[in-house]
């Protein structure tokens, strides 16, 4: 029999595996995680709803189904679920004061098909308001704690859930993407995050930010969970007409082919925007890769910090229409008013956090073309000349090898000064969002107690190849990662 | 009346915006059912509230019945549109915006064909695009109500170019626009439960200019009758402010219906920006040239072509064709029973007269197999049947069932034109009657009519009437000649 640190040791594949021959029941691996989002969440605050008795159900169902001879593909794994997914009769805050008491009639594709396939929810991770941030600062229920150095932001705006995963207080985290949400955040907490092609996996019940960007991603602690777990995740779904049809691709299949032959290659000039820590993880990683048998070569991609711009602008823009749903008339919360108006305008007023506002204005803004003289026809027109020029790239090269972000987790109330200066921590990720190519965040070393991660960007559809190569390097950089973070 | 006078000298220029529910029974991009009249917030769900997540996904009906519009009104599909989202808060959008398409609708051209007294003229289209229904507001008292039952029903708009010069015109659009719309099948086109509901933009202008004047947009219009009322009201107000050197403003205003008088709503805004950019979760509405054919091929035939067919190769009265071809499914079931008989317009009366009032023009049910209907009119047409009988055997045939013929054989309704068999049966009305001969002798000649409903009594009506007459003429001369010897 295991005790809990036995079981939180073991990986996504190792959970369920040991469910499925029933060397360990889904009850006593929801045991082990209790125990643990008890013990860590009082400091990490990584959760913002726990779901503990949904969770029993759903074990003692998985449970059941292994007895009738199933055999679920996430039997029994606890995970986590970033609070701006719907999960039928479970609150959803987006920690926003205006989604208070919220509770959602319906499920998060996404959601829908861990649980269908054994899945456990342990809770809702918290978040900055509407996925608009990067430290998991800006949410009502206050700010989670970097579970390596508490006095660290876990990054965002999914650090709810990076925190969760890299306790461990969830076995693996479903996040969102929308510039980097997802990636930078498993950067900050040592763990792993794969954005996927937009569309790979359904947007249902997914809180819209920016709907042409937001993408659902895994958070998990290795390479090979992710490309689990994106297994289960991926495929058309009826109910997101921009789903794509992906049936049956087999993300962990052939993981371990290696290299050779790759073509990876460095952005020049990165070195400008990243830490001397950053930029030693990246180029150890690339050294990694060259050794296995991969092409390592070089880069112009002289206009990333005009894609941050048109990043800002094209998500702005879409949240702006987006959020106008939140007028505390059908749902949420309400405000008075002495007339309709005044009840929409109290509750936005009211509900709405600094940062969601800003973000608000600035799109209005934006998308009034009598303002701003057609900028944002202007602003589309560039995104898509940023997709050609990348689409061309991969043309020539098979994968981009970048740094996550420019440096390790920032200290929390870093930017309460200046809060737009966070926006340039999307400088590397945000590519990945305006060209709907995937990319995964591992992690690639330390600084200090602070992990370190790279990133691998490929063209539209490319999860396998960028499954191998992560994996090929994780086996390699798991030495480095250990050595400089002191992380086991 | 005085107001009526100032508009000679001026020209009207009418455009027309008419938004039309689609009749798919559910609503456009969720598929809650969309009927009228259901208890508010009992047909809704998490996308048409607009609830976090819960994305849009097209109908294909909606998109189907649109092509189905677009073929109808001769206008350019897109083989490429997309939708938009118009941005504005409202209590009775849940999303606050729109769904609808702005840059890119899937109908371009396009033109409604119309008869006026003026003769006939062809009225423009601008384009067609597909939206989504807002909810409704129901004021009580101080309490407002929101109903989002509405919220997501599939609309068309249909935007004329302004081609139009009088209210006769624009009645006569609306009611053509109408009358393919119901044809196709894509709205019931209810303007009081408002499944069509339009808009209408007018200004005026000295006659012989080229030059638009500032129009004024009139909403509320809930009858074709209104829109004529609200528009020749209108037009003589525009015409009386400029005959006396005044300017137009540009405004929306309401027809207010108990008064007969269009009024003042609000200002046209300039400004208005509804920070329009595509609708991102959905992909752009792509229309292969196989599905847009496959969709041609299953379009009935327009009413007016229909109409031509019936008039020239079956040499139907214009009247007569109209009333055939007021549905398809009407239409088809004539030309079914049509096509069991040489006698083409005797079938088509026949049609008229004994069929239509019980099917009605929506043509639910058949009412008589068509090849009965064929033979009763062959049975007419050769003068095997008097007429007066052939509801009778209509009735007899569906009751019963089996052949016309038959039937009206064992029923004695065949027209019995020969002498040797009638002479006796006149000769025994006349023997049955004996008043008769009196009241002729006194020069009382209607009272032969009394020997013919004997006649006809005594052979189920199927006694030739001319003969029967010829031979009471003959049997009564001969009896009165008798009583003079």
């Amino acid at each position: 029999m295991m005790n809990g640190k036995d079981i939180l040791s073991l990986s996504v594949r190792g959970i369920a595996d040991a469910v499925q021959k029933r060397e360990l029941s889904a009850s006593d691996v929801l045991e082990a995680y209790i125990a643990s989002v008890e013990a860590t969440d009082g400091e990490v605050n990584a959760y913002i709803t726990k779901t503990y008795d949904l969770a029993a159900a759903q074990a003692r169902r998985a449970d059941e189904r292994i007895a009738a001879g199933e055999l679920p593909a996430l039997a029994g794994v606890p995970f986590a679920v970033k609070d701006n997914f719907a999960a039928e009769g479970v609150p959803m805050t987006c920690a926003s004061e205006i989604l208070r008491g919220f509770v959602p009639p319906y499920s998060a594709a996404a959601y829908e098909r861990s649980v269908n396939a054994g899945g456990v929810l342990l809770g809702k991770t918290n978040l900055d308001e509407f996925a608009m941030g990067s430290s998991c600062e800006k949410s009502v229920y206050g700010p989670t704690r970097n579970p390596l150095d508490h006095t660290k932001s876990p990054g965002g705006s999914s650090g709810g859930s990076a925190a969760a995963v890299a306790l461990p207080s969830a076995a693996w985290a479903l996040a969102s993407d929308t510039g980097g949400s997802a990636r930078q955040p498993a950067a900050f907490c040592g763990v792993c995050a794969m954005k996927p092609t937009y569309g790979a996996v359904s947007r249902y019940g997914l809180t819209e930010f920016a709907s042409s960007l937001d993408t659902v991603c895994p958070i998990t602690r290795d390479v090979t969970d992710s490309a689990y777990v994106l297994e289960i995740l991926a495929g058309r779904d009826r109910r997101d007409m921009t789903t794509l049809d992906l049936a049956g691709t087999k993300y962990t299949e052939g993981i371990d082919g290696g290299v050779r032959g790759l073509k990876i290659a460095l952005v020049n000039g990165y070195e400008a925007f990243a830490d001397a820590a950053v930029v030693r993880c990246v180029q150890r990683t690339a050294e990694i890769l060259r050794k296995l048998g991969a092409e390592i070569v070089t880069v112009d991609v002289p206009w990333l910090g005009e894609a941050v711009e048109i990043y800002l602008t094209v998500s702005a823009a879409e949240a702006s229409s987006n959020l106008a749903r939140y007028d505390g008339i059908r749902y949420g919360n309400k405000e008075d008013g002495v007339h309709i108006t005044n009840i929409m305008k109290n509750s936005r007023s009211g509900g709405f956090g600094d940062e969601v506002k800003r973000r608000i204005l600035t799109g209005t803004y934006a998308l009034t073309s009598v303002l701003t003289g057609d900028y944002y026809r202007r602003i589309k027109a560039a995104q898509a000349e940023v997709c050609r020029r990348i689409y061309d790239l991969f043309g020539k090269i098979d994968i981009m090898l970048m740094p996550t972000a420019g440096g390790t987790a920032f200290d929390l109330g870093s930017f309460n000064e200046d809060p737009t200066a966070m926006y340039g921590s999307d400088r590397f990720t945000v590519i990945g969002n305006l060209t709907g190519c995937p990319a995964i965040s591992l992690p690639a070393g330390g600084d200090g107690k602070l992990p370190v991660g790279v990133m691998l960007m490929g063209d539209r559809l490319s999860e396998k190849m960028l499954y191998r190569a992560a994996f090929a390097a994780e086996a390699e950089l798991k030495e480095f990662v250990k050595e400089e973070t002191g992380n086991v | 009346m005085s107001e009526k006078m100032s508009v000679s000298g001026y020209e009207a220029v009418i455009g027309l915006e008419v938004h039309v529910e689609l009749r798919t029974g559910r609503k456009i991009f969720c598929t809650c059912p969309a009927s009228f009249g259901a208890e508010p917030n009992t047909q809704v769900c998490p996308t048409c509230l607009g609830m976090p997540g819960a994305l849009p996904v097209l109908d294909e009906t909606a998109v189907e019945y649109a092509v189905r519009a677009g073929l109808a009104l001769n206008c350019t599909l897109q083989r490429t549109s997309w939708f938009d989202r118009k941005n504005y808060f409202y209590p009775d959008l849940p999303k606050g915006y729109q769904i609808t398409q702005n840059d890119c609708p899937i109908c371009l051209g396009g033109f409604v064909p119309i008869e006026t007294e003026a003769g006939k003229k062809q009225i423009r289209l601008t384009r067609i695009h597909m939206e989504e229904d807002a909810g409704k507001l129901i004021h009580r008292g101080d309490v407002t109500e929101i109903d989002c039952n509405r919220c997501g029903v599939p609309l068309i708009e249909i935007v004329s170019e302004p081609d139009m010069r009088t209210p006769e015109e624009a009645k006569a659009y609306l009611n053509s626009l109408r009358r393919i719309l119901l044809y196709i099948g894509v709205s019931d086109c209810r303007m009081n439960e408002g499944s069509l509901r339009c808009d209408v933009n007018v200004s005026v202008r000295p006659q012989g200019s080229t030059e638009f004047g500032v129009k004024c947009e009139i909403k509320n219009l809930n009858s074709v009758n209104y829109v004529g009322r609200a528009l020749e009201y209108e037009i003589a107000r525009q015409a009386k402010i400029l005959s006396e050197g005044g300017v137009i403003e540009s405004e929306t205003r309401r027809y207010n219906e108990d008064r007969g008088i269009t009024e003042k709503m609000r200002k046209k805004e300039t400004t208005v920006d509804y920070r329009y950019f595509a609708e991102p979760n959905l992909p752009p509405l792509c229309l292969s040239e196989e599905y847009i054919d496959g969709i041609r091929r299953r379009m009935p035939k327009m009413p007016e072509e229909r109409v031509e067919e019936l008039c020239g190769t079956y040499g139907l009265r214009r009247d007569t064709a109209e009333q055939l071809v007021q549905t398809p499914r009407l239409a088809q079931y004539f030309e079914d029973c049509a096509a069991h008989t040489d006698y083409k317009v005797i079938c088509a009366n026949l049609f008229v007269g004994e069929i239509l009032p019980v099917v009605g023009e929506e043509c639910a049910e058949i009412y008589l197999d068509p090849a009965a209907v064929g033979a009763v009119s062959t049975l007419l047409g050769d003068g095997k049947i008097v007429s007066g009988n052939a509801k009778r055997l209509l009735h007899l045939t569906k009751e019963r069932g089996g052949d016309p013929k038959t039937i009206a054989e064992k029923e004695r309704m065949i027209k019995i034109t020969d002498e040797s068999v009638l002479l006796p049966v006149v000769r025994e009305a006349l023997a049955a009657n004996g008043k008769v001969l009196a009241d002729i002798r006194r020069g009382k000649l209607s009272a032969k009519k009394q020997l013919m409903g004997h006649v006809m009594r005594a052979t189920s009506g199927g006694a030739d009437p001319i003969l029967t007459e010829q031979l009471i003429d003959r049997v009564v001369e001969e009896a009165l000649g008798e009583e003079e010897i």
